[in-house]
């Protein structure tokens, strides 16, 4: 009968461009990380305690390595920060709110922790 | 290395304001090549104190368990930390050289330790040895030992607590500091009120002047076993120093009028204090070796309560000379002072934070009071207590922690607050207690 399906692409595709990682998936990962990291909120500098992260990922959801972590210097606070967000990622899995048909898209993931939502001043 | 500023490059045609746009997200809008890593920012955690698990320190006798307690209160009462029950301990240490079953401690979600022991040397002195360990890292963060006399294990409590506090917050302790404050015991009308001197969680309380006198704003230097204070003696109120060890009490200068509101430079070799003559009040300055004195402010108004800066080069203080008492802040060696406090109502008894990023004091508006914070350019202000008596603040030593006292109608009681305006706590004190002043720390 020919009707118009919805000109939608679909999601979920085998390879290549289509297979898109959604916000949600996105929204619920960052999500998580936020209720697992405490970062040292009490320093005077915050930008000692901004960690970048590289993980890599198995397709369960779990490390596939230890994660890589790197500060702005050796202070106590910043590895304390550190730790913190090291911490948030080992606590963290599985991350199984990660789709395995996106896999690709996730498999190595940059995570730049920085508190500064959290300082604000009336 | 990385720097806050370079940002993540995204090989998109949005711009990095449109996608930033959504609450800090990198938002997996348009195509994106399969292979390229998934960018993330984090711009928020949450402040929930981090569960740790303190099995005893293994000695002979109660000194291990003692030590423990000691540390366990600390950390629990700084609000940061969660001290696991010890009925959920799944393994029992017996050596804190060995390396934890971190499973049986990931199990019950400790996410640090502390195993320590202490020992009698053949010398009479105790050592005492910790070891902090991250528990799902499965590594030791830190390790330490110590050498005193056996009457000092609770230093030695506040320093491993101090240690262990800096090793997970990133911040410098606190625990290793003493309060000097003026007890009140006595009907309402008639108080007898003495100085005394204490553990910063309450413990070694000793007096140390005997109630003859009205004492009032005790203040530590921050360099020698001094104290000053004001006393009402005979007549006029005065300046005093008191030294804690021997005893040995000094009057402070020989000033023609009344003098209130002492207070030590960071190097401990000045006292700045107010000098009231006639209607007025003006902030003074005198050398404790020289006796040398310099006038710092000359107005027809009153000017009290100084406090220098931590590096010594500004002074804040309480002045009305704008009509209210507000709080203004000029260079330590005198000149203009600016007024830096324009939030609703009074500003007074400001204090400096040792980190200096903050000026604490007594807010008054509509018949309440309560203890701030502002920047010391005058942004940031907020209150951090409630209700309608809250006054006198001062600064634990790394300044995340504010003592002041409170009176709800039976009499004064000490109280602590964090500088975010969380965790408030009593502090336990013999009788009633008030007008309190944090030491820096000991060690």
């Amino acid at each position: 009968m020919g009707t118009e399906l919805n000109n939608v692409a679909s999601l979920g595709a085998p390879a290549g461009m289509a297979a898109q990682l959604s916000q949600s998936e996105i929204d619920a990962l960052r999500a998580r990380l936020m209720a697992l990291w405490s970062p040292p909120v009490g320093v005077q500098d915050p930008n000692e305690l901004i960690v970048n992260i590289t993980v890599k990922l198995r397709r369960d959801g779990r490390l596939a390595a230890p994660p890589f972590a790197r500060v702005n210097g050796r202070s106590v606070a910043a590895m304390a920060s550190r730790d913190s967000a090291v911490r948030a990622v080992l606590t963290g899995q599985p991350f199984d709110m990660l789709k395995p048909e996106h896999y690709d898209n996730w498999k190595e993931i940059e995570l730049t922790f920085d508190p500064k939502d959290m300082f604000r001043s009336n | 290395m990385i720097h806050p500023n370079n940002r993540p490059v995204l090989p998109l045609s949005l711009s990095r304001r449109q996608l930033l746009a959504g609450a800090g997200a990198l938002a997996m809008l348009g195509s994106r090549p399969a292979n390229a890593v998934l960018k993330l920012d984090i711009t928020q955690g949450n402040v929930q104190p981090m569960p740790i698990a303190l099995p005893d320190f293994i000695s002979d006798a109660d000194t291990g368990r003692n030590v423990t307690a000691v540390i366990t209160n600390n950390l629990q009462r700084s609000g940061l930390f969660a001290p696991v029950s010890p009925a959920a301990f799944i393994e029992k240490i017996t050596n804190s050289d060995n390396v934890p079953r971190f499973p049986d401690w990931r199990a019950i979600n400790a996410q640090a330790l502390v195993t320590g022991r202490i020992t009698r040397q053949g010398d009479g002195r105790l050592k005492a040895e910790f070891r902090l360990w991250d528990v799902f890292a499965g590594q030791q963060l830190d390790g330490k030992q110590y050498f005193t006399t056996p009457d000092n294990w609770r230093r030695i409590a506040h320093i491993i607590s101090d240690a262990i506090y800096e090793r997970l917050t990133g911040e410098r302790g606190y625990f290793d500091s003493r309060i000097v404050f003026v007890d009140e015991t006595g009907p309402k009308e008639r108080r007898v009120k003495r100085l005394a001197i204490m553990d910063q969680d309450g413990a070694g309380v000793r007096y140390l002047t005997r109630g003859d006198d009205l004492v009032l704003t005790p203040r530590f230097n921050p360099s020698t076993q001094e104290i000053t204070y004001m006393s009402y003696g005979q007549g006029d109120p005065r300046v005093y120093l008191l030294n804690i060890e021997t005893g040995q009490r000094e009057i402070v200068g020989n000033f023609p009028g009344m003098t209130f509101a002492p207070r030590f430079s960071p190097d401990g070799q000045r006292v700045i204090m107010s000098l009231q003559q006639g209607g007025n009040a003006n902030l003074f300055v005198m050398d404790l070796r020289s006796k040398q004195t310099t006038r710092l402010t000359d107005t027809p108004a009153i000017d009290t309560a100084p406090c220098y800066s931590p590096d010594g080069s500004r002074i804040c203080f309480e002045s009305d000379r704008g009509g209210t008492q507000q709080v203004y802040v000029m260079p330590a060696s005198g000149g203009p002072a600016a007024r830096i406090s324009f939030g609703e109502g009074h500003h007074s008894t400001p204090v400096w934070s040792p980190r200096g990023d903050y000026i604490a004091f007594t807010g008054q508006a509509r018949g309440n009071f309560a203890i701030g914070v502002l920047k010391p350019d005058g942004s940031g202000e907020r209150l951090l207590t409630e209700g309608f008596h809250n006054e006198g603040p001062t600064f634990a030593p790394n300044g995340r922690v504010l003592m002041f006292f409170r009176d709800v109608g039976q009499g004064p009681a000490l109280y602590t607050i964090d500088i975010s305006g969380r965790n408030e706590l009593k502090v336990p004190t013999p009788s009633f207690a008030s007008d309190p002043a944090w030491s820096p720390l000991l060690s």
